[in-house]
């Protein structure tokens, strides 16, 4: 195969591989009988069109940059951890409980505590998988589906039956208080005069971006993102440099799961403002698509959060204004796993029958 | 030799002579397993002996199939010493280094300038090695000794990545430190193409043997493990390599030497150590044997047997 | 517990395992020869859209397991070319085919049907329809034994005398047909069979289809036999339930009906909660007992196995020396 130069590689593949994800797309969009350049234009319309559909864009990427660092964390010590989703599910419960303990003054002393929540019920969630594949070498990825469907069970569970207000039939918990209400960019001065309607985007995007930022500290700066690096590269060669393999599963487990919990101050405390049944609608899957395309570097995954958000408002549109089901959302997401994580050498392949002809040259 | 008709003997991954088995002798299958001595010139003055520095007493290793692997061996290395492990491949000699590298459970003990070292608890790890001063080359430089997708600055770093220099606060690990380190060692030990961001795959296998060496000769190390230093290297830095090691010996370290080139462990070591089925056979000096007598050692043939 | 409510969760158990049992005899061959498929769970789910949509459409449940077979195909064809021809991650591929599947029916279902992603209800000749065994009345005075095969293995619907009939196919295919030999050898040790001048890729490819005729079956027997149409979903994790039965059972058929029993039982009695609360007395709250099977296969694959050794090979696409 012939080699790509960096940038290709780092650029090129992840636009081909969306740009075939987005043709079969197209044709699938046919197949049910609808036209894709409509559908493509009331996606752009509705997610990038104006800045209230910014609104519900950014909003939605916050979410999947803390998915997608969750994925792309566990990715780098070669763990699949499919459970974002179970465990953003838990963070929002830990980010439920913590608004609902105390009537909170103000939300810059919530939000704190509020992410320390959030972070700790991810953390716990991950928490078994991870020890049962680091001392029992039981198959990450199916323990941390199972604890996806359980954590929807426990969810609902608590729901109904403890956090549920008396005189609600609705599983989902109180409202929090005033004191908890994080603000959207409506609400910032400066981005106010962009945001001129209320959008469910708020501050938890500024703390999606600090997290792009730590965890590329962490993975490239740290001695501990050098370990887990090194144990994601090869097992046997860590073992020979003395790190230890329970120790960096765990700590890089735990680290995912917590970013998918910090992912709940988004949608549980900045936008529904309590805790409903399936908080997470699936951001914790998605975090794989955005890990992948984004190449399992945090910059890559901010980009890939924005196009996904965009996916997901401008689905969202579609399911709204066009008889395409939302779904579709599904298979777009499922497919740019296909093309950037299993069919990369194809994709490789394809780019290096171009690069071929300059590299003789050269 | 008992139930064949004819003998193949394979060298190198070619089959370089058969023979019928009532016309042939143990010696000779020897001889030929062994191939001919290539004239490998190492300039290397008499041992300076010092203190022990190395102690192994009844050290054995059982592997994860409880087939046991070392079968109770004792040895000793001084200051200033070379012991080459002379052995065909699997004879227990890969689980030796591991377990006095850190990696790998053992029973029995083993003493470094006097001290116990834990071959089973907490303290049984690369790390704890490296801190008590050993430095390990391990056999399998691809799959053990690096990370072959990290840059070489990082594979510098490999092992030592705790070391308070690589480090810019209690946090951070100081980059430009570990590039520093790396441009340095690379002029040191010729490592071309002398570019400290390339990828470890990118190098051959002699200028990847090389940055290990680098990196694990330049610690200064109490006792410097090392096997099979030489595997897939090039001439120029079979020489280069050899060099380094004999200066660590004359600098008054301690260096057990694994290697299943014969030539190699002649050439090298002080004294020599043959291992068959997890066992030492006999320990014997360079320069008052021969290939011959190695050979029917390492093929389990001891002197009353071929007597 | 009495004997009538026993045989009434042992039933059940039936049912529920053969989408188990099927699914998990369909990894068995894939990852025997060095394909890891997270993607059983899609394709079951694609099966089960495919024969619930061409059932509902035919009248005849015969065709539209055909069509469930055929849908599960595509899929399978499509892991094989990520994993097989161009060698990518098979762990990805299968958590990305399982993604499409579950967007793609429902977006099939909607589009043929407008009924909500879901096709409409079978009965009749569009659903396997219980097969009495022979004798089942006959011998239903024998104590115990008689009312156990009159109430347990007789009256269930073709595909689960299908799928226990796979048992021994499976057996008898993997250790005593040549192909099962290589089957296993690719599986542990590629380069030994290429070097015997077998095609790897062949092989690997073969073993990768009758994981999708069987995952087919399988998918079928949801939407038509355990339930009446396809709804999103409708699998709810059985795939993955199937691979853990598969590490459960080491990778050996037997042992693989044995493990899915199990796993069937655990979800036939998560459907009874009068009865766990008679045998233990605790009111067990529902939400808890839908979460018992995926509990309890957690329990499984960490306390019971102790270190299952997959195929040597698995997972590591095969690349030819030069």
């Amino acid at each position: 195969m012939t080699k790509l130069p960096r940038w290709a590689d780092v650029v090129l593949v992840p636009l081909i591989s969306l740009l075939l994800a987005g043709i079969i797309s197209a044709l699938v969009i046919l197949a049910i009988g609808q036209s894709p350049s409509e559908a493509l234009k009331v996606m752009v319309d509705g997610a990038v069109g104006s800045p209230y559909g910014w609104g519900y864009t950014l909003y939605y990427a916050t979410s999947f940059i803390f998915t997608g660092l969750a994925v792309t964390v566990a990715f780098h010590a070669s763990l699949f951890n499919i459970g974002g989703e179970g465990q953003a599910q838990l963070g929002g419960l830990g980010v439920a409980l913590v608004c609902l303990a105390l009537p909170w003054p103000h939300w810059t002393l919530a939000l704190p505590a509020a992410m320390i929540g959030g972070a700790l019920f991810g953390a716990a969630w991950a928490a078994i998988p991870a020890y049962l594949q680091a001392k029992r070498g039981s198959h990450i990825v199916i323990t941390t589906i199972m604890f996806n469907y359980i954590a929807a069970a426990l969810l609902i569970y608590i729901l109904v039956e403890h956090l549920r207000p008396p005189s609600s039939m609705d599983p989902a918990s109180a409202r929090f208080g005033a004191g908890t209400d994080l603000p959207t960019l409506h609400e910032i001065p400066g981005l106010s005069l962009i945001f001129t309607k209320q959008v469910p985007a708020n501050v938890t995007l500024f703390v999606a971006l600090l997290a792009c930022w730590l965890v590329w500290l962490l993975l490239w700066r740290t001695r501990l993102g050098y370990e887990i690096r090194a144990f994601g590269k090869s097992e046997p060669a860590a073992l020979y440099a003395g790190i230890k393999p329970v120790r960096v599963t765990m700590i890089a487990m735990l680290i995912s799961g917590a970013l998918a919990g910090l992912m709940s101050i988004n949608n549980v405390m900045g936008e529904s403002g309590r805790l409903l049944q399936n908080s997470s609608e699936g951001a914790g899957f998605i975090g794989i698509a955005v890990a992948l395309m984004g190449r399992n570097h945090p910059l890559g995954v901010f980009l890939a959060a924005i196009l996904f958000g965009f996916l997901y408002q401008g689905g969202a549109e579609l399911g709204l204004w066009t008889s395409i089901p939302i779904e579709l959302r599904t298979v777009v997401q499922g497919l740019v796993i296909l093309f950037t994580g299993a069919l990369d050498h194809m994709v490789r392949m394809m780019l290096g029958l171009f690069f071929r002809p300059k590299a003789r040259a050269a | 030799m008992e139930i064949t008709d004819t003998v193949s003997v394979m060298r190198r991954g070619e089959m370089t002579a058969t023979v019928k088995t009532k016309d042939t002798s143990p010696e000779e299958l020897a001889e030929l397993m062994v191939g001919r001595k290539v004239l490998l010139d190492v300039a290397k003055g008499p041992a300076q002996l010092g203190k022990v520095v190395l102690e192994v007493e009844n050290l054995r290793v059982v592997d994860e199939d409880k087939v046991e692997r070392v079968k109770g061996i004792s040895f000793q290395i001084r200051a200033g010493e070379i012991l080459g492990i002379a052995g065909v491949a699997g004879n227990g000699q890969s689980e030796l280094l591991e377990v006095l590298g850190g990696f790998g459970r053992a029973t029995g003990t083993v003493r470094l300038n006097g001290e116990e070292l834990d071959l089973t608890g907490t303290k049984s790890d690369g790390q704890s090695r490296r801190e008590k001063g050993i430095a390990h080359v391990p056999e399998d430089r691809q799959h053990l000794g690096m990370i072959m997708d990290f840059a070489a600055w990082e594979n510098v770093a490999f092992g030592y990545h705790n070391d308070p220099a690589y480090q810019k606060n209690s946090l951070l690990m100081d980059n430009d430190a570990i590039l520093e380190d790396t441009k340095g060692k690379m002029e040191r030990f010729d490592v071309r193409p002398p570019i400290p961001t390339l990828a470890a795959k990118s190098f051959s296998g002699g200028n990847q043997q090389k940055i290990i060496l680098a990196r694990e000769i330049e610690r200064n190390p109490e006792l410097l493990l090392v096997g099979q230093p030489t595997r897939g290297v090039d001439i120029g830095a079979i020489e280069f390599i050899h060099k380094r090691i004999v200066e660590l010996r004359d600098a008054g370290k301690a260096v057990l030497l694994v290697s299943v080139e014969l030539d190699e462990i002649m050439s090298l070591s002080d004294r020599i150590a043959v291992m068959f089925d997890g066992r030492i056979m006999g320990e014997r000096d360079p320069d008052k044997t021969n290939e011959r007598e190695l050979g029917l050692l390492m093929a389990g043939v001891t002197g009353k047997d071929a007597a | 517990m009495d004997y009538a409510t026993l045989l009434q969760i042992l039933d059940s158990t039936m049912r529920l395992a053969t989408p188990l049992l099927l699914a998990c005899l369909a990894g068995l061959y894939s990852e025997r020869s060095g394909i890891f498929d997270i993607g059983l769970e899609g394709k079951m789910l694609a099966a089960a859209m495919c024969t619930g949509a061409v059932a509902a459409l035919t009248g005849n449940v015969w065709i539209g397991l055909l069509a469930g077979i055929a849908g599960s195909m595509v899929f399978a064809v499509i892991h094989g070319v990520a994993s097989i021809t161009f060698r990518g991650n098979q762990l990805i591929s299968g958590v990305a085919l399982n993604f499409v599947a579950s967007g793609i029916t429902v977006l099939a279902a909607q589009s043929l049907f407008k009924q909500g992603g879901r096709t409409p209800p079978l009965s009749g000749t569009a659903r396997f329809n219980p097969i009495e065994l022979p004798f089942a009345e006959a011998l239903s005075g024998i104590p115990i034994l008689g009312p156990f095969y009159r109430e347990v293995l007789s009256g269930h619907g073709a595909l689960v005398y299908v799928a226990l009939l796979a048992v021994p196919v499976t057996w008898w295919v993997l250790y005593r047909t040549r192909f099962g030999l290589r089957l296993r050898a690719v599986g542990e040790n590629p380069a030994s069979v290429d070097t015997a001048g077998i095609s790897v890729v062949r092989l690997r490819y073969t073993a990768v289809m009758i994981t999708g005729l069987l995952c087919g079956i399988a998918g079928a027997y949801m939407a038509a036999g355990l339930q009446a149409g396809f709804g999103k979903e409708m699998t709810a994790g059985r795939g993955y339930i199937a691979l853990a039965a598969l590490i459960f059972a080491k990778w050996r058929p037997w042992y693989a009906l044995m493990a899915t029993l199990l796993f069937g039982f655990f979800q036939a009695l998560a459907l009874r909660p009068d009865v766990i609360k008679k045998s233990i007395g605790i009111d067990v709250p529902v939400p808890m007992l839908d979460a018992l099977p995926y509990i309890l296969t957690v329990v499984v694959l960490a306390g019971f196995i102790g270190r299952a050794i997959p195929p040597r090979a698995g997972g590591e696409p095969y690349v030819k020396e030069r």
